[in-house]
């Protein structure tokens, strides 16, 4: 595991996703990459049904296939807790309602969010190009680099840096926030699943704002 | 739910149930259990694995739920193993059924889950440390456990035996068609007969008991 | 029966059973001295085994009368019939012993297999010695000695190595006896396994900090890097260790060595000294300079 940045990546107006993404991954080739396959992050939303007088938490449940035997959990006060993915289960047992009542948690239906699309490697780098969507609408794209050999940041920011700015240019100008907060300590899967759930929950909100107006 | 999740649990892969006996033996008899055990189990040759782990009871309540209580396990020997379990009501059966039965679920964490479980809503019920012996033999599991009672919240250093006796249970972790499991488990549980007596243990029964010992 | 009665009638028996045993004793006695046998005089001979032979008898039926006399011991306490059931056989380590007794029977014959192979090969009668009749024109070179230091001064060395600044860490360990392995780590950036001969390097091998060994308990000497950047470091470790190499003065080319070795501090961090880029082809400046330690990418070197 090595450290990770994630950025959105803006789609020009006039231009669709799959445009965006097959020209990246043109330029990408053109750089020595190679297609290892596909990738897919997902997140999903529950929310407590809690007694009166205890706030009400939301609880994000996320998989990334590059930890496939895990699951992330992420509270909305920030707690992270990595798991078996068996916790889902033990999550959809909260949820069963039992004879009419209520379980303790509820899915939020229509919030599923997930990125999906290929994976390329560069030597040591894994490059993914990820297509945004939340109930099959399309939201955006996000673009996650990995350098896997080392694990702390301050170590290897300049070098991924300049490799970033070889195929995205000025979008990767300064390091994501949870990166920049962690630049003397060890890099943990936790991390990226934290900087995937900041941008699902920018986009969401983008939803919510686009389609109160109506 | 995954449907790939999904999958694996309807198949087996993912296993849900337990069957477990139980019994205890005298700590003086401890050690010609133990010795019988030694030859009777796997890797009769290197030292049993021992264990020492502290177990916290943790429990959800609402007010129109039944109550959701879950074990979680952080061993003293490596501090970075934290394990959550669900275990569900065990279940006698009927006389053809061998062992006691209860779903259980096994969730390998990490260490914020504490933290985690407190803001989900779960409150901590008791806790108490459990320090013993571990066998193995193919799939079943051996366990010898002391049980300590904690003088003080989250103090593992000063603990006072909860009785004069250890806990002896096999167990296995399988999935829900494999009742003949049920028929190796007695067999086993025959050969350690005259030592302990191991049996399906109505828990209904001591529940007033466990209710005292653990308030 | 009174309790007297019957312990006289015990030590009677004990008393008639030593006799039978005497009287046993003599017949084997006589058959075993052998006799000569004079003409005329067998019968005297057999005459004497008969008698013997009819002690015996005599002595057995007695022991038989006062045996029959005795009942078995009066009320026989209920447990001492288990006495023989003593599960104390739990108690004794049986399995841990056989077992222990399996594996030192294998490997005595395994060794003792390995030493016959040993003694045979050495015990060849070798009965001319190869002559060398060109090694004495040649001039005498000195013979290596980097391989030859005592473990006490390999220790000393190592002691001043881990005062570098760079390095975190040195694990020394002796998987075959004398030579030691080495196992350096660099920051949290690399970690190189490095085997000594001596003080001379034999071999390098480096991986990534957070690569786990497959078991952390042995050492992993050969299992390459899963990254190509530390197969790269590794590649110019190997160089290097061949270019410091000094027969004659190890302790020096250590010293050399590693001081040019702990420049892979800054491995993710440098720039190469040509391009003043970090990045390169999926690669960080992954040389170093042999004099002047200044980081280069592998195609910027020339």
């Amino acid at each position: 595991m090595g450290v990770v940045c994630v950025y959105m990546y803006p789609v020009p107006e006039g231009k669709s996703g799959q445009q965006v993404v097959d020209s990246m991954q043109r330029q990408l080739e053109l750089l020595g990459a190679v297609k290892t396959g596909n990738f897919n992050v997902d997140c999903e939303t529950y929310l407590s049904n809690n007694p009166q007088g205890t706030p009400q938490r939301s609880l994000h449940l996320l998989h990334n296939s590059e930890q496939p035997a895990s699951c992330f959990s992420v509270l909305d006060t920030g707690t992270t807790l990595v798991a078996d993915v068996l916790f889902e289960v033990l999550m959809a047992k909260l949820t069963q309602s039992k004879s009419g009542k209520d379980g303790f948690y509820q899915q939020r239906k229509g919030f599923k969010i997930e990125s999906k699309g290929p994976r390329f490697e560069i030597s040591d780098f894994v490059i993914k190009i990820g297509s945004v969507s939340m109930a099959s609408n399309f939201k955006g794209i996000l673009v996650e680099v990995e350098y896997c050999p080392c694990a702390i940041p301050a170590e290897c920011w300049d070098l991924m840096r300049e490799m970033m700015q070889s195929f995205m240019g000025t979008v990767a100008d300064t390091p994501p926030a949870i990166v920049k907060s962690k630049k003397d300590q060890f890099y943990t899967p936790a991390d990226t699943i934290n900087q995937y759930l900041e941008h699902f929950t920018n986009f969401r909100k983008a939803t919510v704002a686009s389609q109160q107006p109506r | 739910m995954d449907p790939s999740l999904h999958q694996a649990l309807k198949t087996g892969i993912a296993p849900l149930h337990e069957y477990f006996l139980q019994g205890s033996i005298l700590d003086a008899s401890k050690e010609y259990l133990i010795h019988r055990l030694r030859g009777l189990c796997d890797h009769a040759d290197s030292q049993p694995e021992q264990f020492n782990d502290h177990e916290m009871v943790f429990m959800l309540s609402g007010q129109q739920q039944a109550p959701f209580t879950v074990h979680l396990r952080h061993s003293l020997l490596a501090p970075e193993c934290w394990h959550l379990r669900y275990v569900g009501v065990a279940e006698m059966g009927d006389k053809t059924r061998q062992t006691l039965v209860r779903t259980c679920l096994d969730v390998g964490v990490s260490e914020t889950i504490i933290k985690f479980l407190n803001e989900m809503g779960f409150r901590m019920e008791y806790e108490f440390v459990a320090r013993g012996i571990f066998f193995h033999k193919g799939i079943m599991k051996v366990t010898v456990t002391k049980m300590f009672k904690m003088n003080q919240v989250n103090d593992t250093k000063s603990l006072e035996p909860v009785s004069a006796s250890h806990l002896v249970e096999v167990s296995v972790v399988a999935s829900t068609s494999q009742e003949q499991i049920g028929e190796d488990m007695k067999n086993f549980a025959e050969q350690l007969k005259p030592l302990v007596l191991l049996e399906k243990v109505d828990h209904r029964k001591l529940q007033p008991v466990t209710s005292q010992t653990n308030t | 029966m009174s309790e007297q009665n019957q312990t006289e009638s015990i030590l009677q028996a004990i008393h008639l059973t030593q006799k039978l045993r005497s009287s046993v004793a003599k017949v084997f006695q006589n058959m075993a001295d052998g006799c000569s046998v004079e003409k005329g005089n067998e019968k005297h001979i057999l005459n004497k085994f008969h008698e013997s032979l009819l002690a015996v008898n005599n002595d057995i039926s007695d022991l038989e009368k006062t045996g029959n006399m005795l009942v078995s011991p009066s009320p026989v306490t209920a447990n001492s019939m288990y006495l023989s059931n003593d599960p104390a056989i739990d108690k004794t380590p049986v399995y841990q012993q056989i077992l222990q007794a399996y594996k030192w029977s294998n490997k005595i014959s395994d060794l003792s297999g390995l030493a016959a192979n040993v003694l045979e090969a050495q015990n060849k009668l070798k009965r001319s010695q190869p002559i060398t009749i060109m090694q004495a024109k040649r001039p005498k070179r000195l013979p290596p000695t980097g391989h030859a230091f005592p473990q006490t001064v390999v220790e000393q060395t190592l002691n001043r190595l881990r005062k570098l600044p760079e390095i975190s860490d040195i694990k020394t360990t002796h998987p075959l006896g004398s030579h030691a392995v080495l196992q350096i780590t660099l920051g949290s950036v690399l970690k190189a396994q490095v085997a000594l001969r001596g003080l001379m390097i034999e071999w390098v091998n480096v991986r990534g900090y957070t690569e786990e060994n497959p078991d952390d308990s042995k050492l992993e000497l050969w299992a390459k890097s899963r990254y190509e950047v530390f197969q790269k470091v590794t590649e110019s470790c190997t160089a290097a260790s061949l270019y410091f190499y000094t027969p004659h003065n190890a302790e020096f080319a250590i010293n050399l060595f590693m001081k040019w070795f702990t420049q892979y501090r800054t491995l993710f961090s440098a720039k190469c000294s040509k391009c003043c880029n970090h990045y390169l082809n999926g690669l960080p400046p992954t040389w170093r300079d042999l004099a002047t330690y200044e980081p280069y990418h592998d195609a910027c070197r020339q």
